[in-house]
């Protein structure tokens, strides 16, 4: 039986080539395949949503565990965040998200099967002010020959981020046979991460394999080398800045997060993904400096560290023995460590007595079966890893913007004064540390309150540690910076133009590889 | 063959007999050299069962075009449905060519969203 109908296939890149020997009394049907190039968001710490592994994700079903199926959730889902974390201590957070020892296969990511386009598995703010209006975008004539389909990708953010990179890269590969199978031609995807899912993204990219996978990546407020907030809120919880109805927003959001270093040290220095957040080897102030902490007294700088651009030697390393020994005159403490090994696995807390719970799977855990500070040095030889190997490698075809205009912890002070009170060493978002000066008084170093410039957790020198020199020949719309806040910097409308045009600054990059440069 | 003269292929006599085939213009067949026709449509391939969340499927835009039709040289734009049709020409294989115009929109969008 012939066919009235004659249909031929050109790729996007070929539709003006000339089509000889069409037949009369025929139906010429030329179809257009246009290529598929997936974004690909990748989110920041604690923006996917996390269930204990193998179980049904949901927040009211409990495991034999005596915890909740669902373990971490965005603010939609406030009576869970509530809950179980606001007013939690640090024994029941390390439970929900580290167990009695870190294993990386103690929690994943709460996809639906099958994954979709990932949206299920990440915090549904992102979806709601961000994925949905890229969905919408207008992409004008680029419609003709490109699709852009959206997907998330959560990753367990626990985990060394090594891992999740590689995880990264594999799914880069899947979502690109899928897309390949709608279309019939997808060979790359567009990475646009938020915070930490730049690091997972560029450890995909760089060492996972899936560079020639990738056409560019998009960065938002990534903290490249490192976050000196880190650091401050293992000591003194998360900050709640601002005033008002925003103060109070903010409280309730360090409330869930942790407002005290006995609430946030049992999970974030337990975790290698928490760790990989700290200040690296590489990382400078904003005004270019590499001790980025110190220690002031009376205007005088008494002490900064690192000196020789190794904090995890000069920092992280060192036990924070927040107290004098008794008749130590001066005391030798140094209160100033990342870590005090008394918080880390608080059933055994020294320091930090909290009323038992009444939940019997927490009382009942098993020892951890090894020394908590042992643990913490090998988590953090996992983030040293991380950051040495990964550097400031990143994908050839890189945008990044970064936030200002929020207080931001950029150099972090410990400012010491007499004491003439009893004073709390773990206060709600604060810290300080205790010592005895040679006259053998009494002192306290007071963690000071964030007071550099970046979006808030991010201080610029970190944020903008990728950006291309000026006047490299850097493509539109280049790098840049916007007056956003970390953790909703997506939600912002300039920011959401800014992507859009890097998208299409990328796919002009792939459309030039294909045709030409645009002239 | 059918009733009113009109020779059919076998596509069209199954589409009338049935009515499950595609609905086209019978083509009459007669010995006059120009009762001749030719359809040529330009269409973006539709998606391969898409995903519920997959991007919409746009429509077709009036592209230029230029054409070697077996009565000579012809130019101008396809339809809102992506199709020109050329009737009451010699019978024979014609020439069919997108104009440049197809990637010059989609340039000045480049050049207008992203200004050096």
């Amino acid at each position: 039986m012939s066919s009235m109908y004659k249909k031929q296939t050109k790729k996007w890149y070929e539709v003006d080539q000339p089509v000889s020997g069409l037949e009369t009394d025929l139906f010429h049907q030329i179809y257009v395949q246009r290529e598929a190039i997936p974004l690909v968001f990748v989110p920041g710490i604690m923006g996917s949503r996390l269930r204990s592994t193998g179980t049904d994700g949901k927040g009211d079903h409990y495991g034999a565990d005596g915890l909740p199926n669902l373990r971490w959730d965005g603010p939609s889902n406030l009576d869970f965040l509530l809950k179980h974390f606001s007013g939690s201590d640090g024994r029941q957070r390390k439970s929900m998200l580290v167990g009695p020892k870190f294993k990386d296969d103690y929690l994943e990511v709460d996809n639906q099967k099958p994954i979709g386009d990932g949206f299920h598995g990440v915090l549904a703010e992102y979806c709601e002010k961000f994925l949905n209006p890229l969905k919408n975008s207008f992409w004008g004539p680029l419609q003709k020959i490109f699709e852009f389909p959206v997907y998330a990708v959560g990753y367990n953010w626990t985990d060394d981020a090594k891992n999740s990179g590689q995880k990264l890269a594999y799914r880069i590969t899947d979502i690109i046979c899928e897309a390949d199978a709608v279309t019939g031609f997808c060979e790359r995807v567009i990475l646009i991460t938020h915070s930490m899912g730049g690091l997972v993204a560029r450890w995909a990219s760089e060492f996972g394999g899936a560079k020639s996978q990738i056409l560019g990546i998009i960065h938002g407020v990534q903290p490249v080398t490192g976050a000196p907030a880190a650091y401050w809120r293992m000591k003194g919880g998360f900050e709640a800045p601002g005033a008002w109805l925003k103060g109070l927003t903010n409280v309730i959001t360090s409330n869930i997060l942790g407002p005290s270093g006995p609430t946030v040290t049992p999970v974030l220095g337990n975790i290698p993904g928490g760790l990989e957040l700290l200040p690296n080897k590489l990382h400078r102030t904003n005004d270019g400096s590499p001790r980025w902490l110190t220690i002031t007294e009376n205007g005088v700088l008494l002490k900064s560290v690192p000196q020789a651009n190794n904090p995890y030697d000069e920092i992280y390393s060192i036990k924070a023995v927040v107290r004098p020994k008794r008749g130590e005159q001066p005391s030798t403490n140094h209160y100033w460590g990342l870590v005090d090994p008394d918080l880390l696995d608080p059933r055994f807390s020294i320091t930090w007595h909290e009323p038992l719970t009444t939940n019997n799977a927490l009382a009942a855990e098993a020892p951890s079966g090894g020394d908590p500070w042992a643990h913490y040095l090998r988590m953090l030889g996992i983030a040293e890893s991380f950051h040495d190997d990964l550097g400031k490698l990143a994908h050839p075809h890189t945008f990044c913007f970064h936030g200002l205009c929020h207080e931001t912890a950029d150099v972090i002070e410990l400012k010491i004064e007499s004491i003439f009170l009893p004073v709390d060493v773990y206060q709600q978002r604060g810290f300080c540390g205790l010592f005895t000066n040679v006259a053998g008084k009494p002192m306290k170093a007071t963690l000071q309150p964030p007071a550099g410039a970046g979006d808030g957790t991010v201080p610029m020198g970190s944020g903008n540690a990728l950006d291309a020199p000026l006047g490299s020949g850097n493509p539109e719309p280049g790098d840049d910076s916007f007056d956003v806040e970390h953790q909703p910097a997506y939600e912002d409308a300039e920011v959401l133009d800014y992507t859009r045009r890097a998208i299409i600054s990328l796919a002009k990059l792939r459309y030039e590889g294909k045709r030409g440069k645009v002239k | 063959m059918s009733d009113l003269g009109l020779k059919l292929n076998y596509a069209q006599a199954d589409a009338l007999t049935f009515g499950n085939g595609p609905v086209v213009q019978p083509a009459p067949a007669c010995p006059h050299p120009l009762l001749h026709w030719i359809s040529i449509s330009l269409l973006i391939l539709p998606d391969n069962k898409p995903p519920s969340w997959w991007p919409r499927e746009t429509g077709s835009s009036e592209e230029q075009y230029t054409a070697k039709i077996t009565n000579g040289n012809k130019a101008g734009k396809i339809d809102l449905g992506g199709s020109v049709r050329f009737d009451q020409i010699p019978a024979g294989t014609c020439q069919f060519q997108v104009s440049k115009e197809f990637y010059s929109k989609i340039e000045k969008f480049f050049k207008s969203e992203l200004p050096e």
